[in-house]
């Protein structure tokens, strides 16, 4: 039995006329880094809402499917209770700052008052937390001091102390410049490296080509692919379906009309594309 | 009663204001809106700055006469609004991800001391209110 199962999943927002999900059949193994691609307006988002519990907890309209995680089906849970086992991150880091507190360590321990955690055991949790993601110096800082890499990095740990067992990130890295990104990424790598479930929205496909155990490309609310990071990143659909592919797959796309790329497989990443190019 | 308001915020920790509130029965909603309010305002503010600055160079006259500028608050409304009311559904959705609506019993980072002296300073402060008040009847 897989470690998060989606089975029929469909669900359409209040007062919109398509769905925004459609048939969704996904099985996810603890461990996995699974990335979710698409075009604006695919349903990234909302399946991301869906494995957190906000569809169809807080989101309401037509919900039809199943969804389980660790076995406890989403439909049969409080949100309050799914919570604490999926835990959810997305773009603007901002806005993921309660706004009641004044520092990054109180902020990190938000989460924790609210359940409830004894304060011995909370101290230890936060800086634990912290150090996981490399922002125990920055304990005292206000969150709103901090630059962008640095505060998505603050949503990330005060979600991580909640100890969940799916962490689920919505374009986590997309406000970010090349160096958030960098620090938000070496974050997520570790936690994999220590057996976190991952399910991420990423639109740098170098990225992905280099993390994700698995890519998932959605379009119009279905899953139009699903597979490993190089087939489904340098597939003829995927490009057919519009979605900006890497400019190395498509330069090679082309050369290997014209001869010029001898392999089978094309690249994604810059690396790829050199070795490639290089080899006779 | 504003100036003893802003000696309160200016000599208590926001966050141990927050805490000791709830922990008096103050629903944590409440306690929430007061202190978010208290933090997020300043970051609104500096986001009308940023569309003022960038609506004046695109041509808007924000310092000419009143009826002008009235009309060129209105370019402005719909940005800090609209990205407002986002901003609100994505907070509210970060905070129940971290349990804020759940049911059990709240616990605080910070401890909050009440001690003796506090609770007789309370006591006297509380008197000296009422003194005052009657006394400001009595006199007029
Ligand atoms: N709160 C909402 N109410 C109504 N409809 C919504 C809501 N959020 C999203 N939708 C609609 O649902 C569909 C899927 O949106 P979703 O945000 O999941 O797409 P996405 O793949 O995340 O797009 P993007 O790349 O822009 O983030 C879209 O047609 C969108 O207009
Ligand atoms: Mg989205």
């Amino acid at each position: 039995m897989a470690f998060v199962n989606i089975k029929n999943l469909n669900y359409q927002y209040p007062l919109t006329k398509t769905p925004a999900l459609r048939d969704i059949n996904l099985q996810i193994n603890q461990g996995e880094f699974i990335s979710i691609i698409g075009a604006n307006g695919a349903g990234k988002s909302t399946l991301c809402y869906a494995l957190a519990g906000f569809v169809p907890h807080f989101f309401k309209g037509e919900f039809s499917g199943t969804i389980e995680v660790a076995g406890v089906e989403s439909n049969k849970s409080t949100l309050e209770e799914w919570v604490l086992n999926v835990g959810l991150a997305f773009q603007n880091p901002f806005n993921q700052i309660s706004g009641a507190k004044y520092s990054v360590f109180e902020e990190i321990a938000f989460g924790l008052e609210n359940i409830g955690v004894p304060r011995e055991q909370m101290k230890s949790r936060v800086e634990e937390a912290m150090q996981l993601t490399g922002i125990s110096h920055l304990a005292d800082r206000s969150p709103y001091s901090l630059s962008g890499g640095q505060q998505q990095r603050l949503a990330l740990t005060s979600i991580l102390v909640m100890q969940p067992k799916l962490l689920v990130l919505d374009e986590p890295t997309s406000q970010m410049d090349p160096i958030g990104t960098r620090e938000v990424f070496g974050v997520i790598h570790k936690l994999t490296q220590n057996g976190m479930t991952v399910v991420m929205v990423e639109h740098k496909v170098e990225w992905i080509a280099n993390f994700a155990t698995r890519v998932v490309a959605l379009k119009d609310g279905s899953v139009l692919l699903e597979g490993k990071p190089n087939e489904v990143l340098t597939s003829d659909a995927l490009m057919e379906s519009g979605f900006g592919v890497s400019r190395y797959t498509s330069t090679a796309r082309e050369a290997k009309k014209q001869g010029l790329w001898k392999k089978e497989k094309l690249p994604v990443t810059l690396s790829e594309a050199a070795e490639g190019f290089n080899s006779k | 009663m504003v100036s003893s308001f802003a000696i309160l915020l200016l000599t208590t920790h926001p966050s141990e204001l927050m805490s000791d509130l709830t922990r008096r029965g103050l629903p944590a909603q409440f306690a929430y809106v007061i202190i978010s309010t208290l933090q997020i305002l300043p970051q609104m503010q500096a986001k009308a700055q940023t569309i003022i600055a960038a609506q004046r160079s695109r041509g808007l006259d924000t310092e000419s006469t009143f009826i002008k500028r009235v009309s060129s608050v209105v370019p402005l409304v719909g940005p800090l609004v609209f990205g407002s009311l986002v901003e609100v559904e994505e907070r509210a959705i970060a905070i129940e991800a971290r349990g804020f609506t759940s049911q059990k019993q709240k616990t605080s980072l910070h401890e909050i001391s009440d001690r003796t002296i506090d609770k007789i300073l309370r006591w006297i402060f509380t008197l000296f209110v009422i003194f005052s008040i009657t006394l400001n009847i009595w006199l007029s």
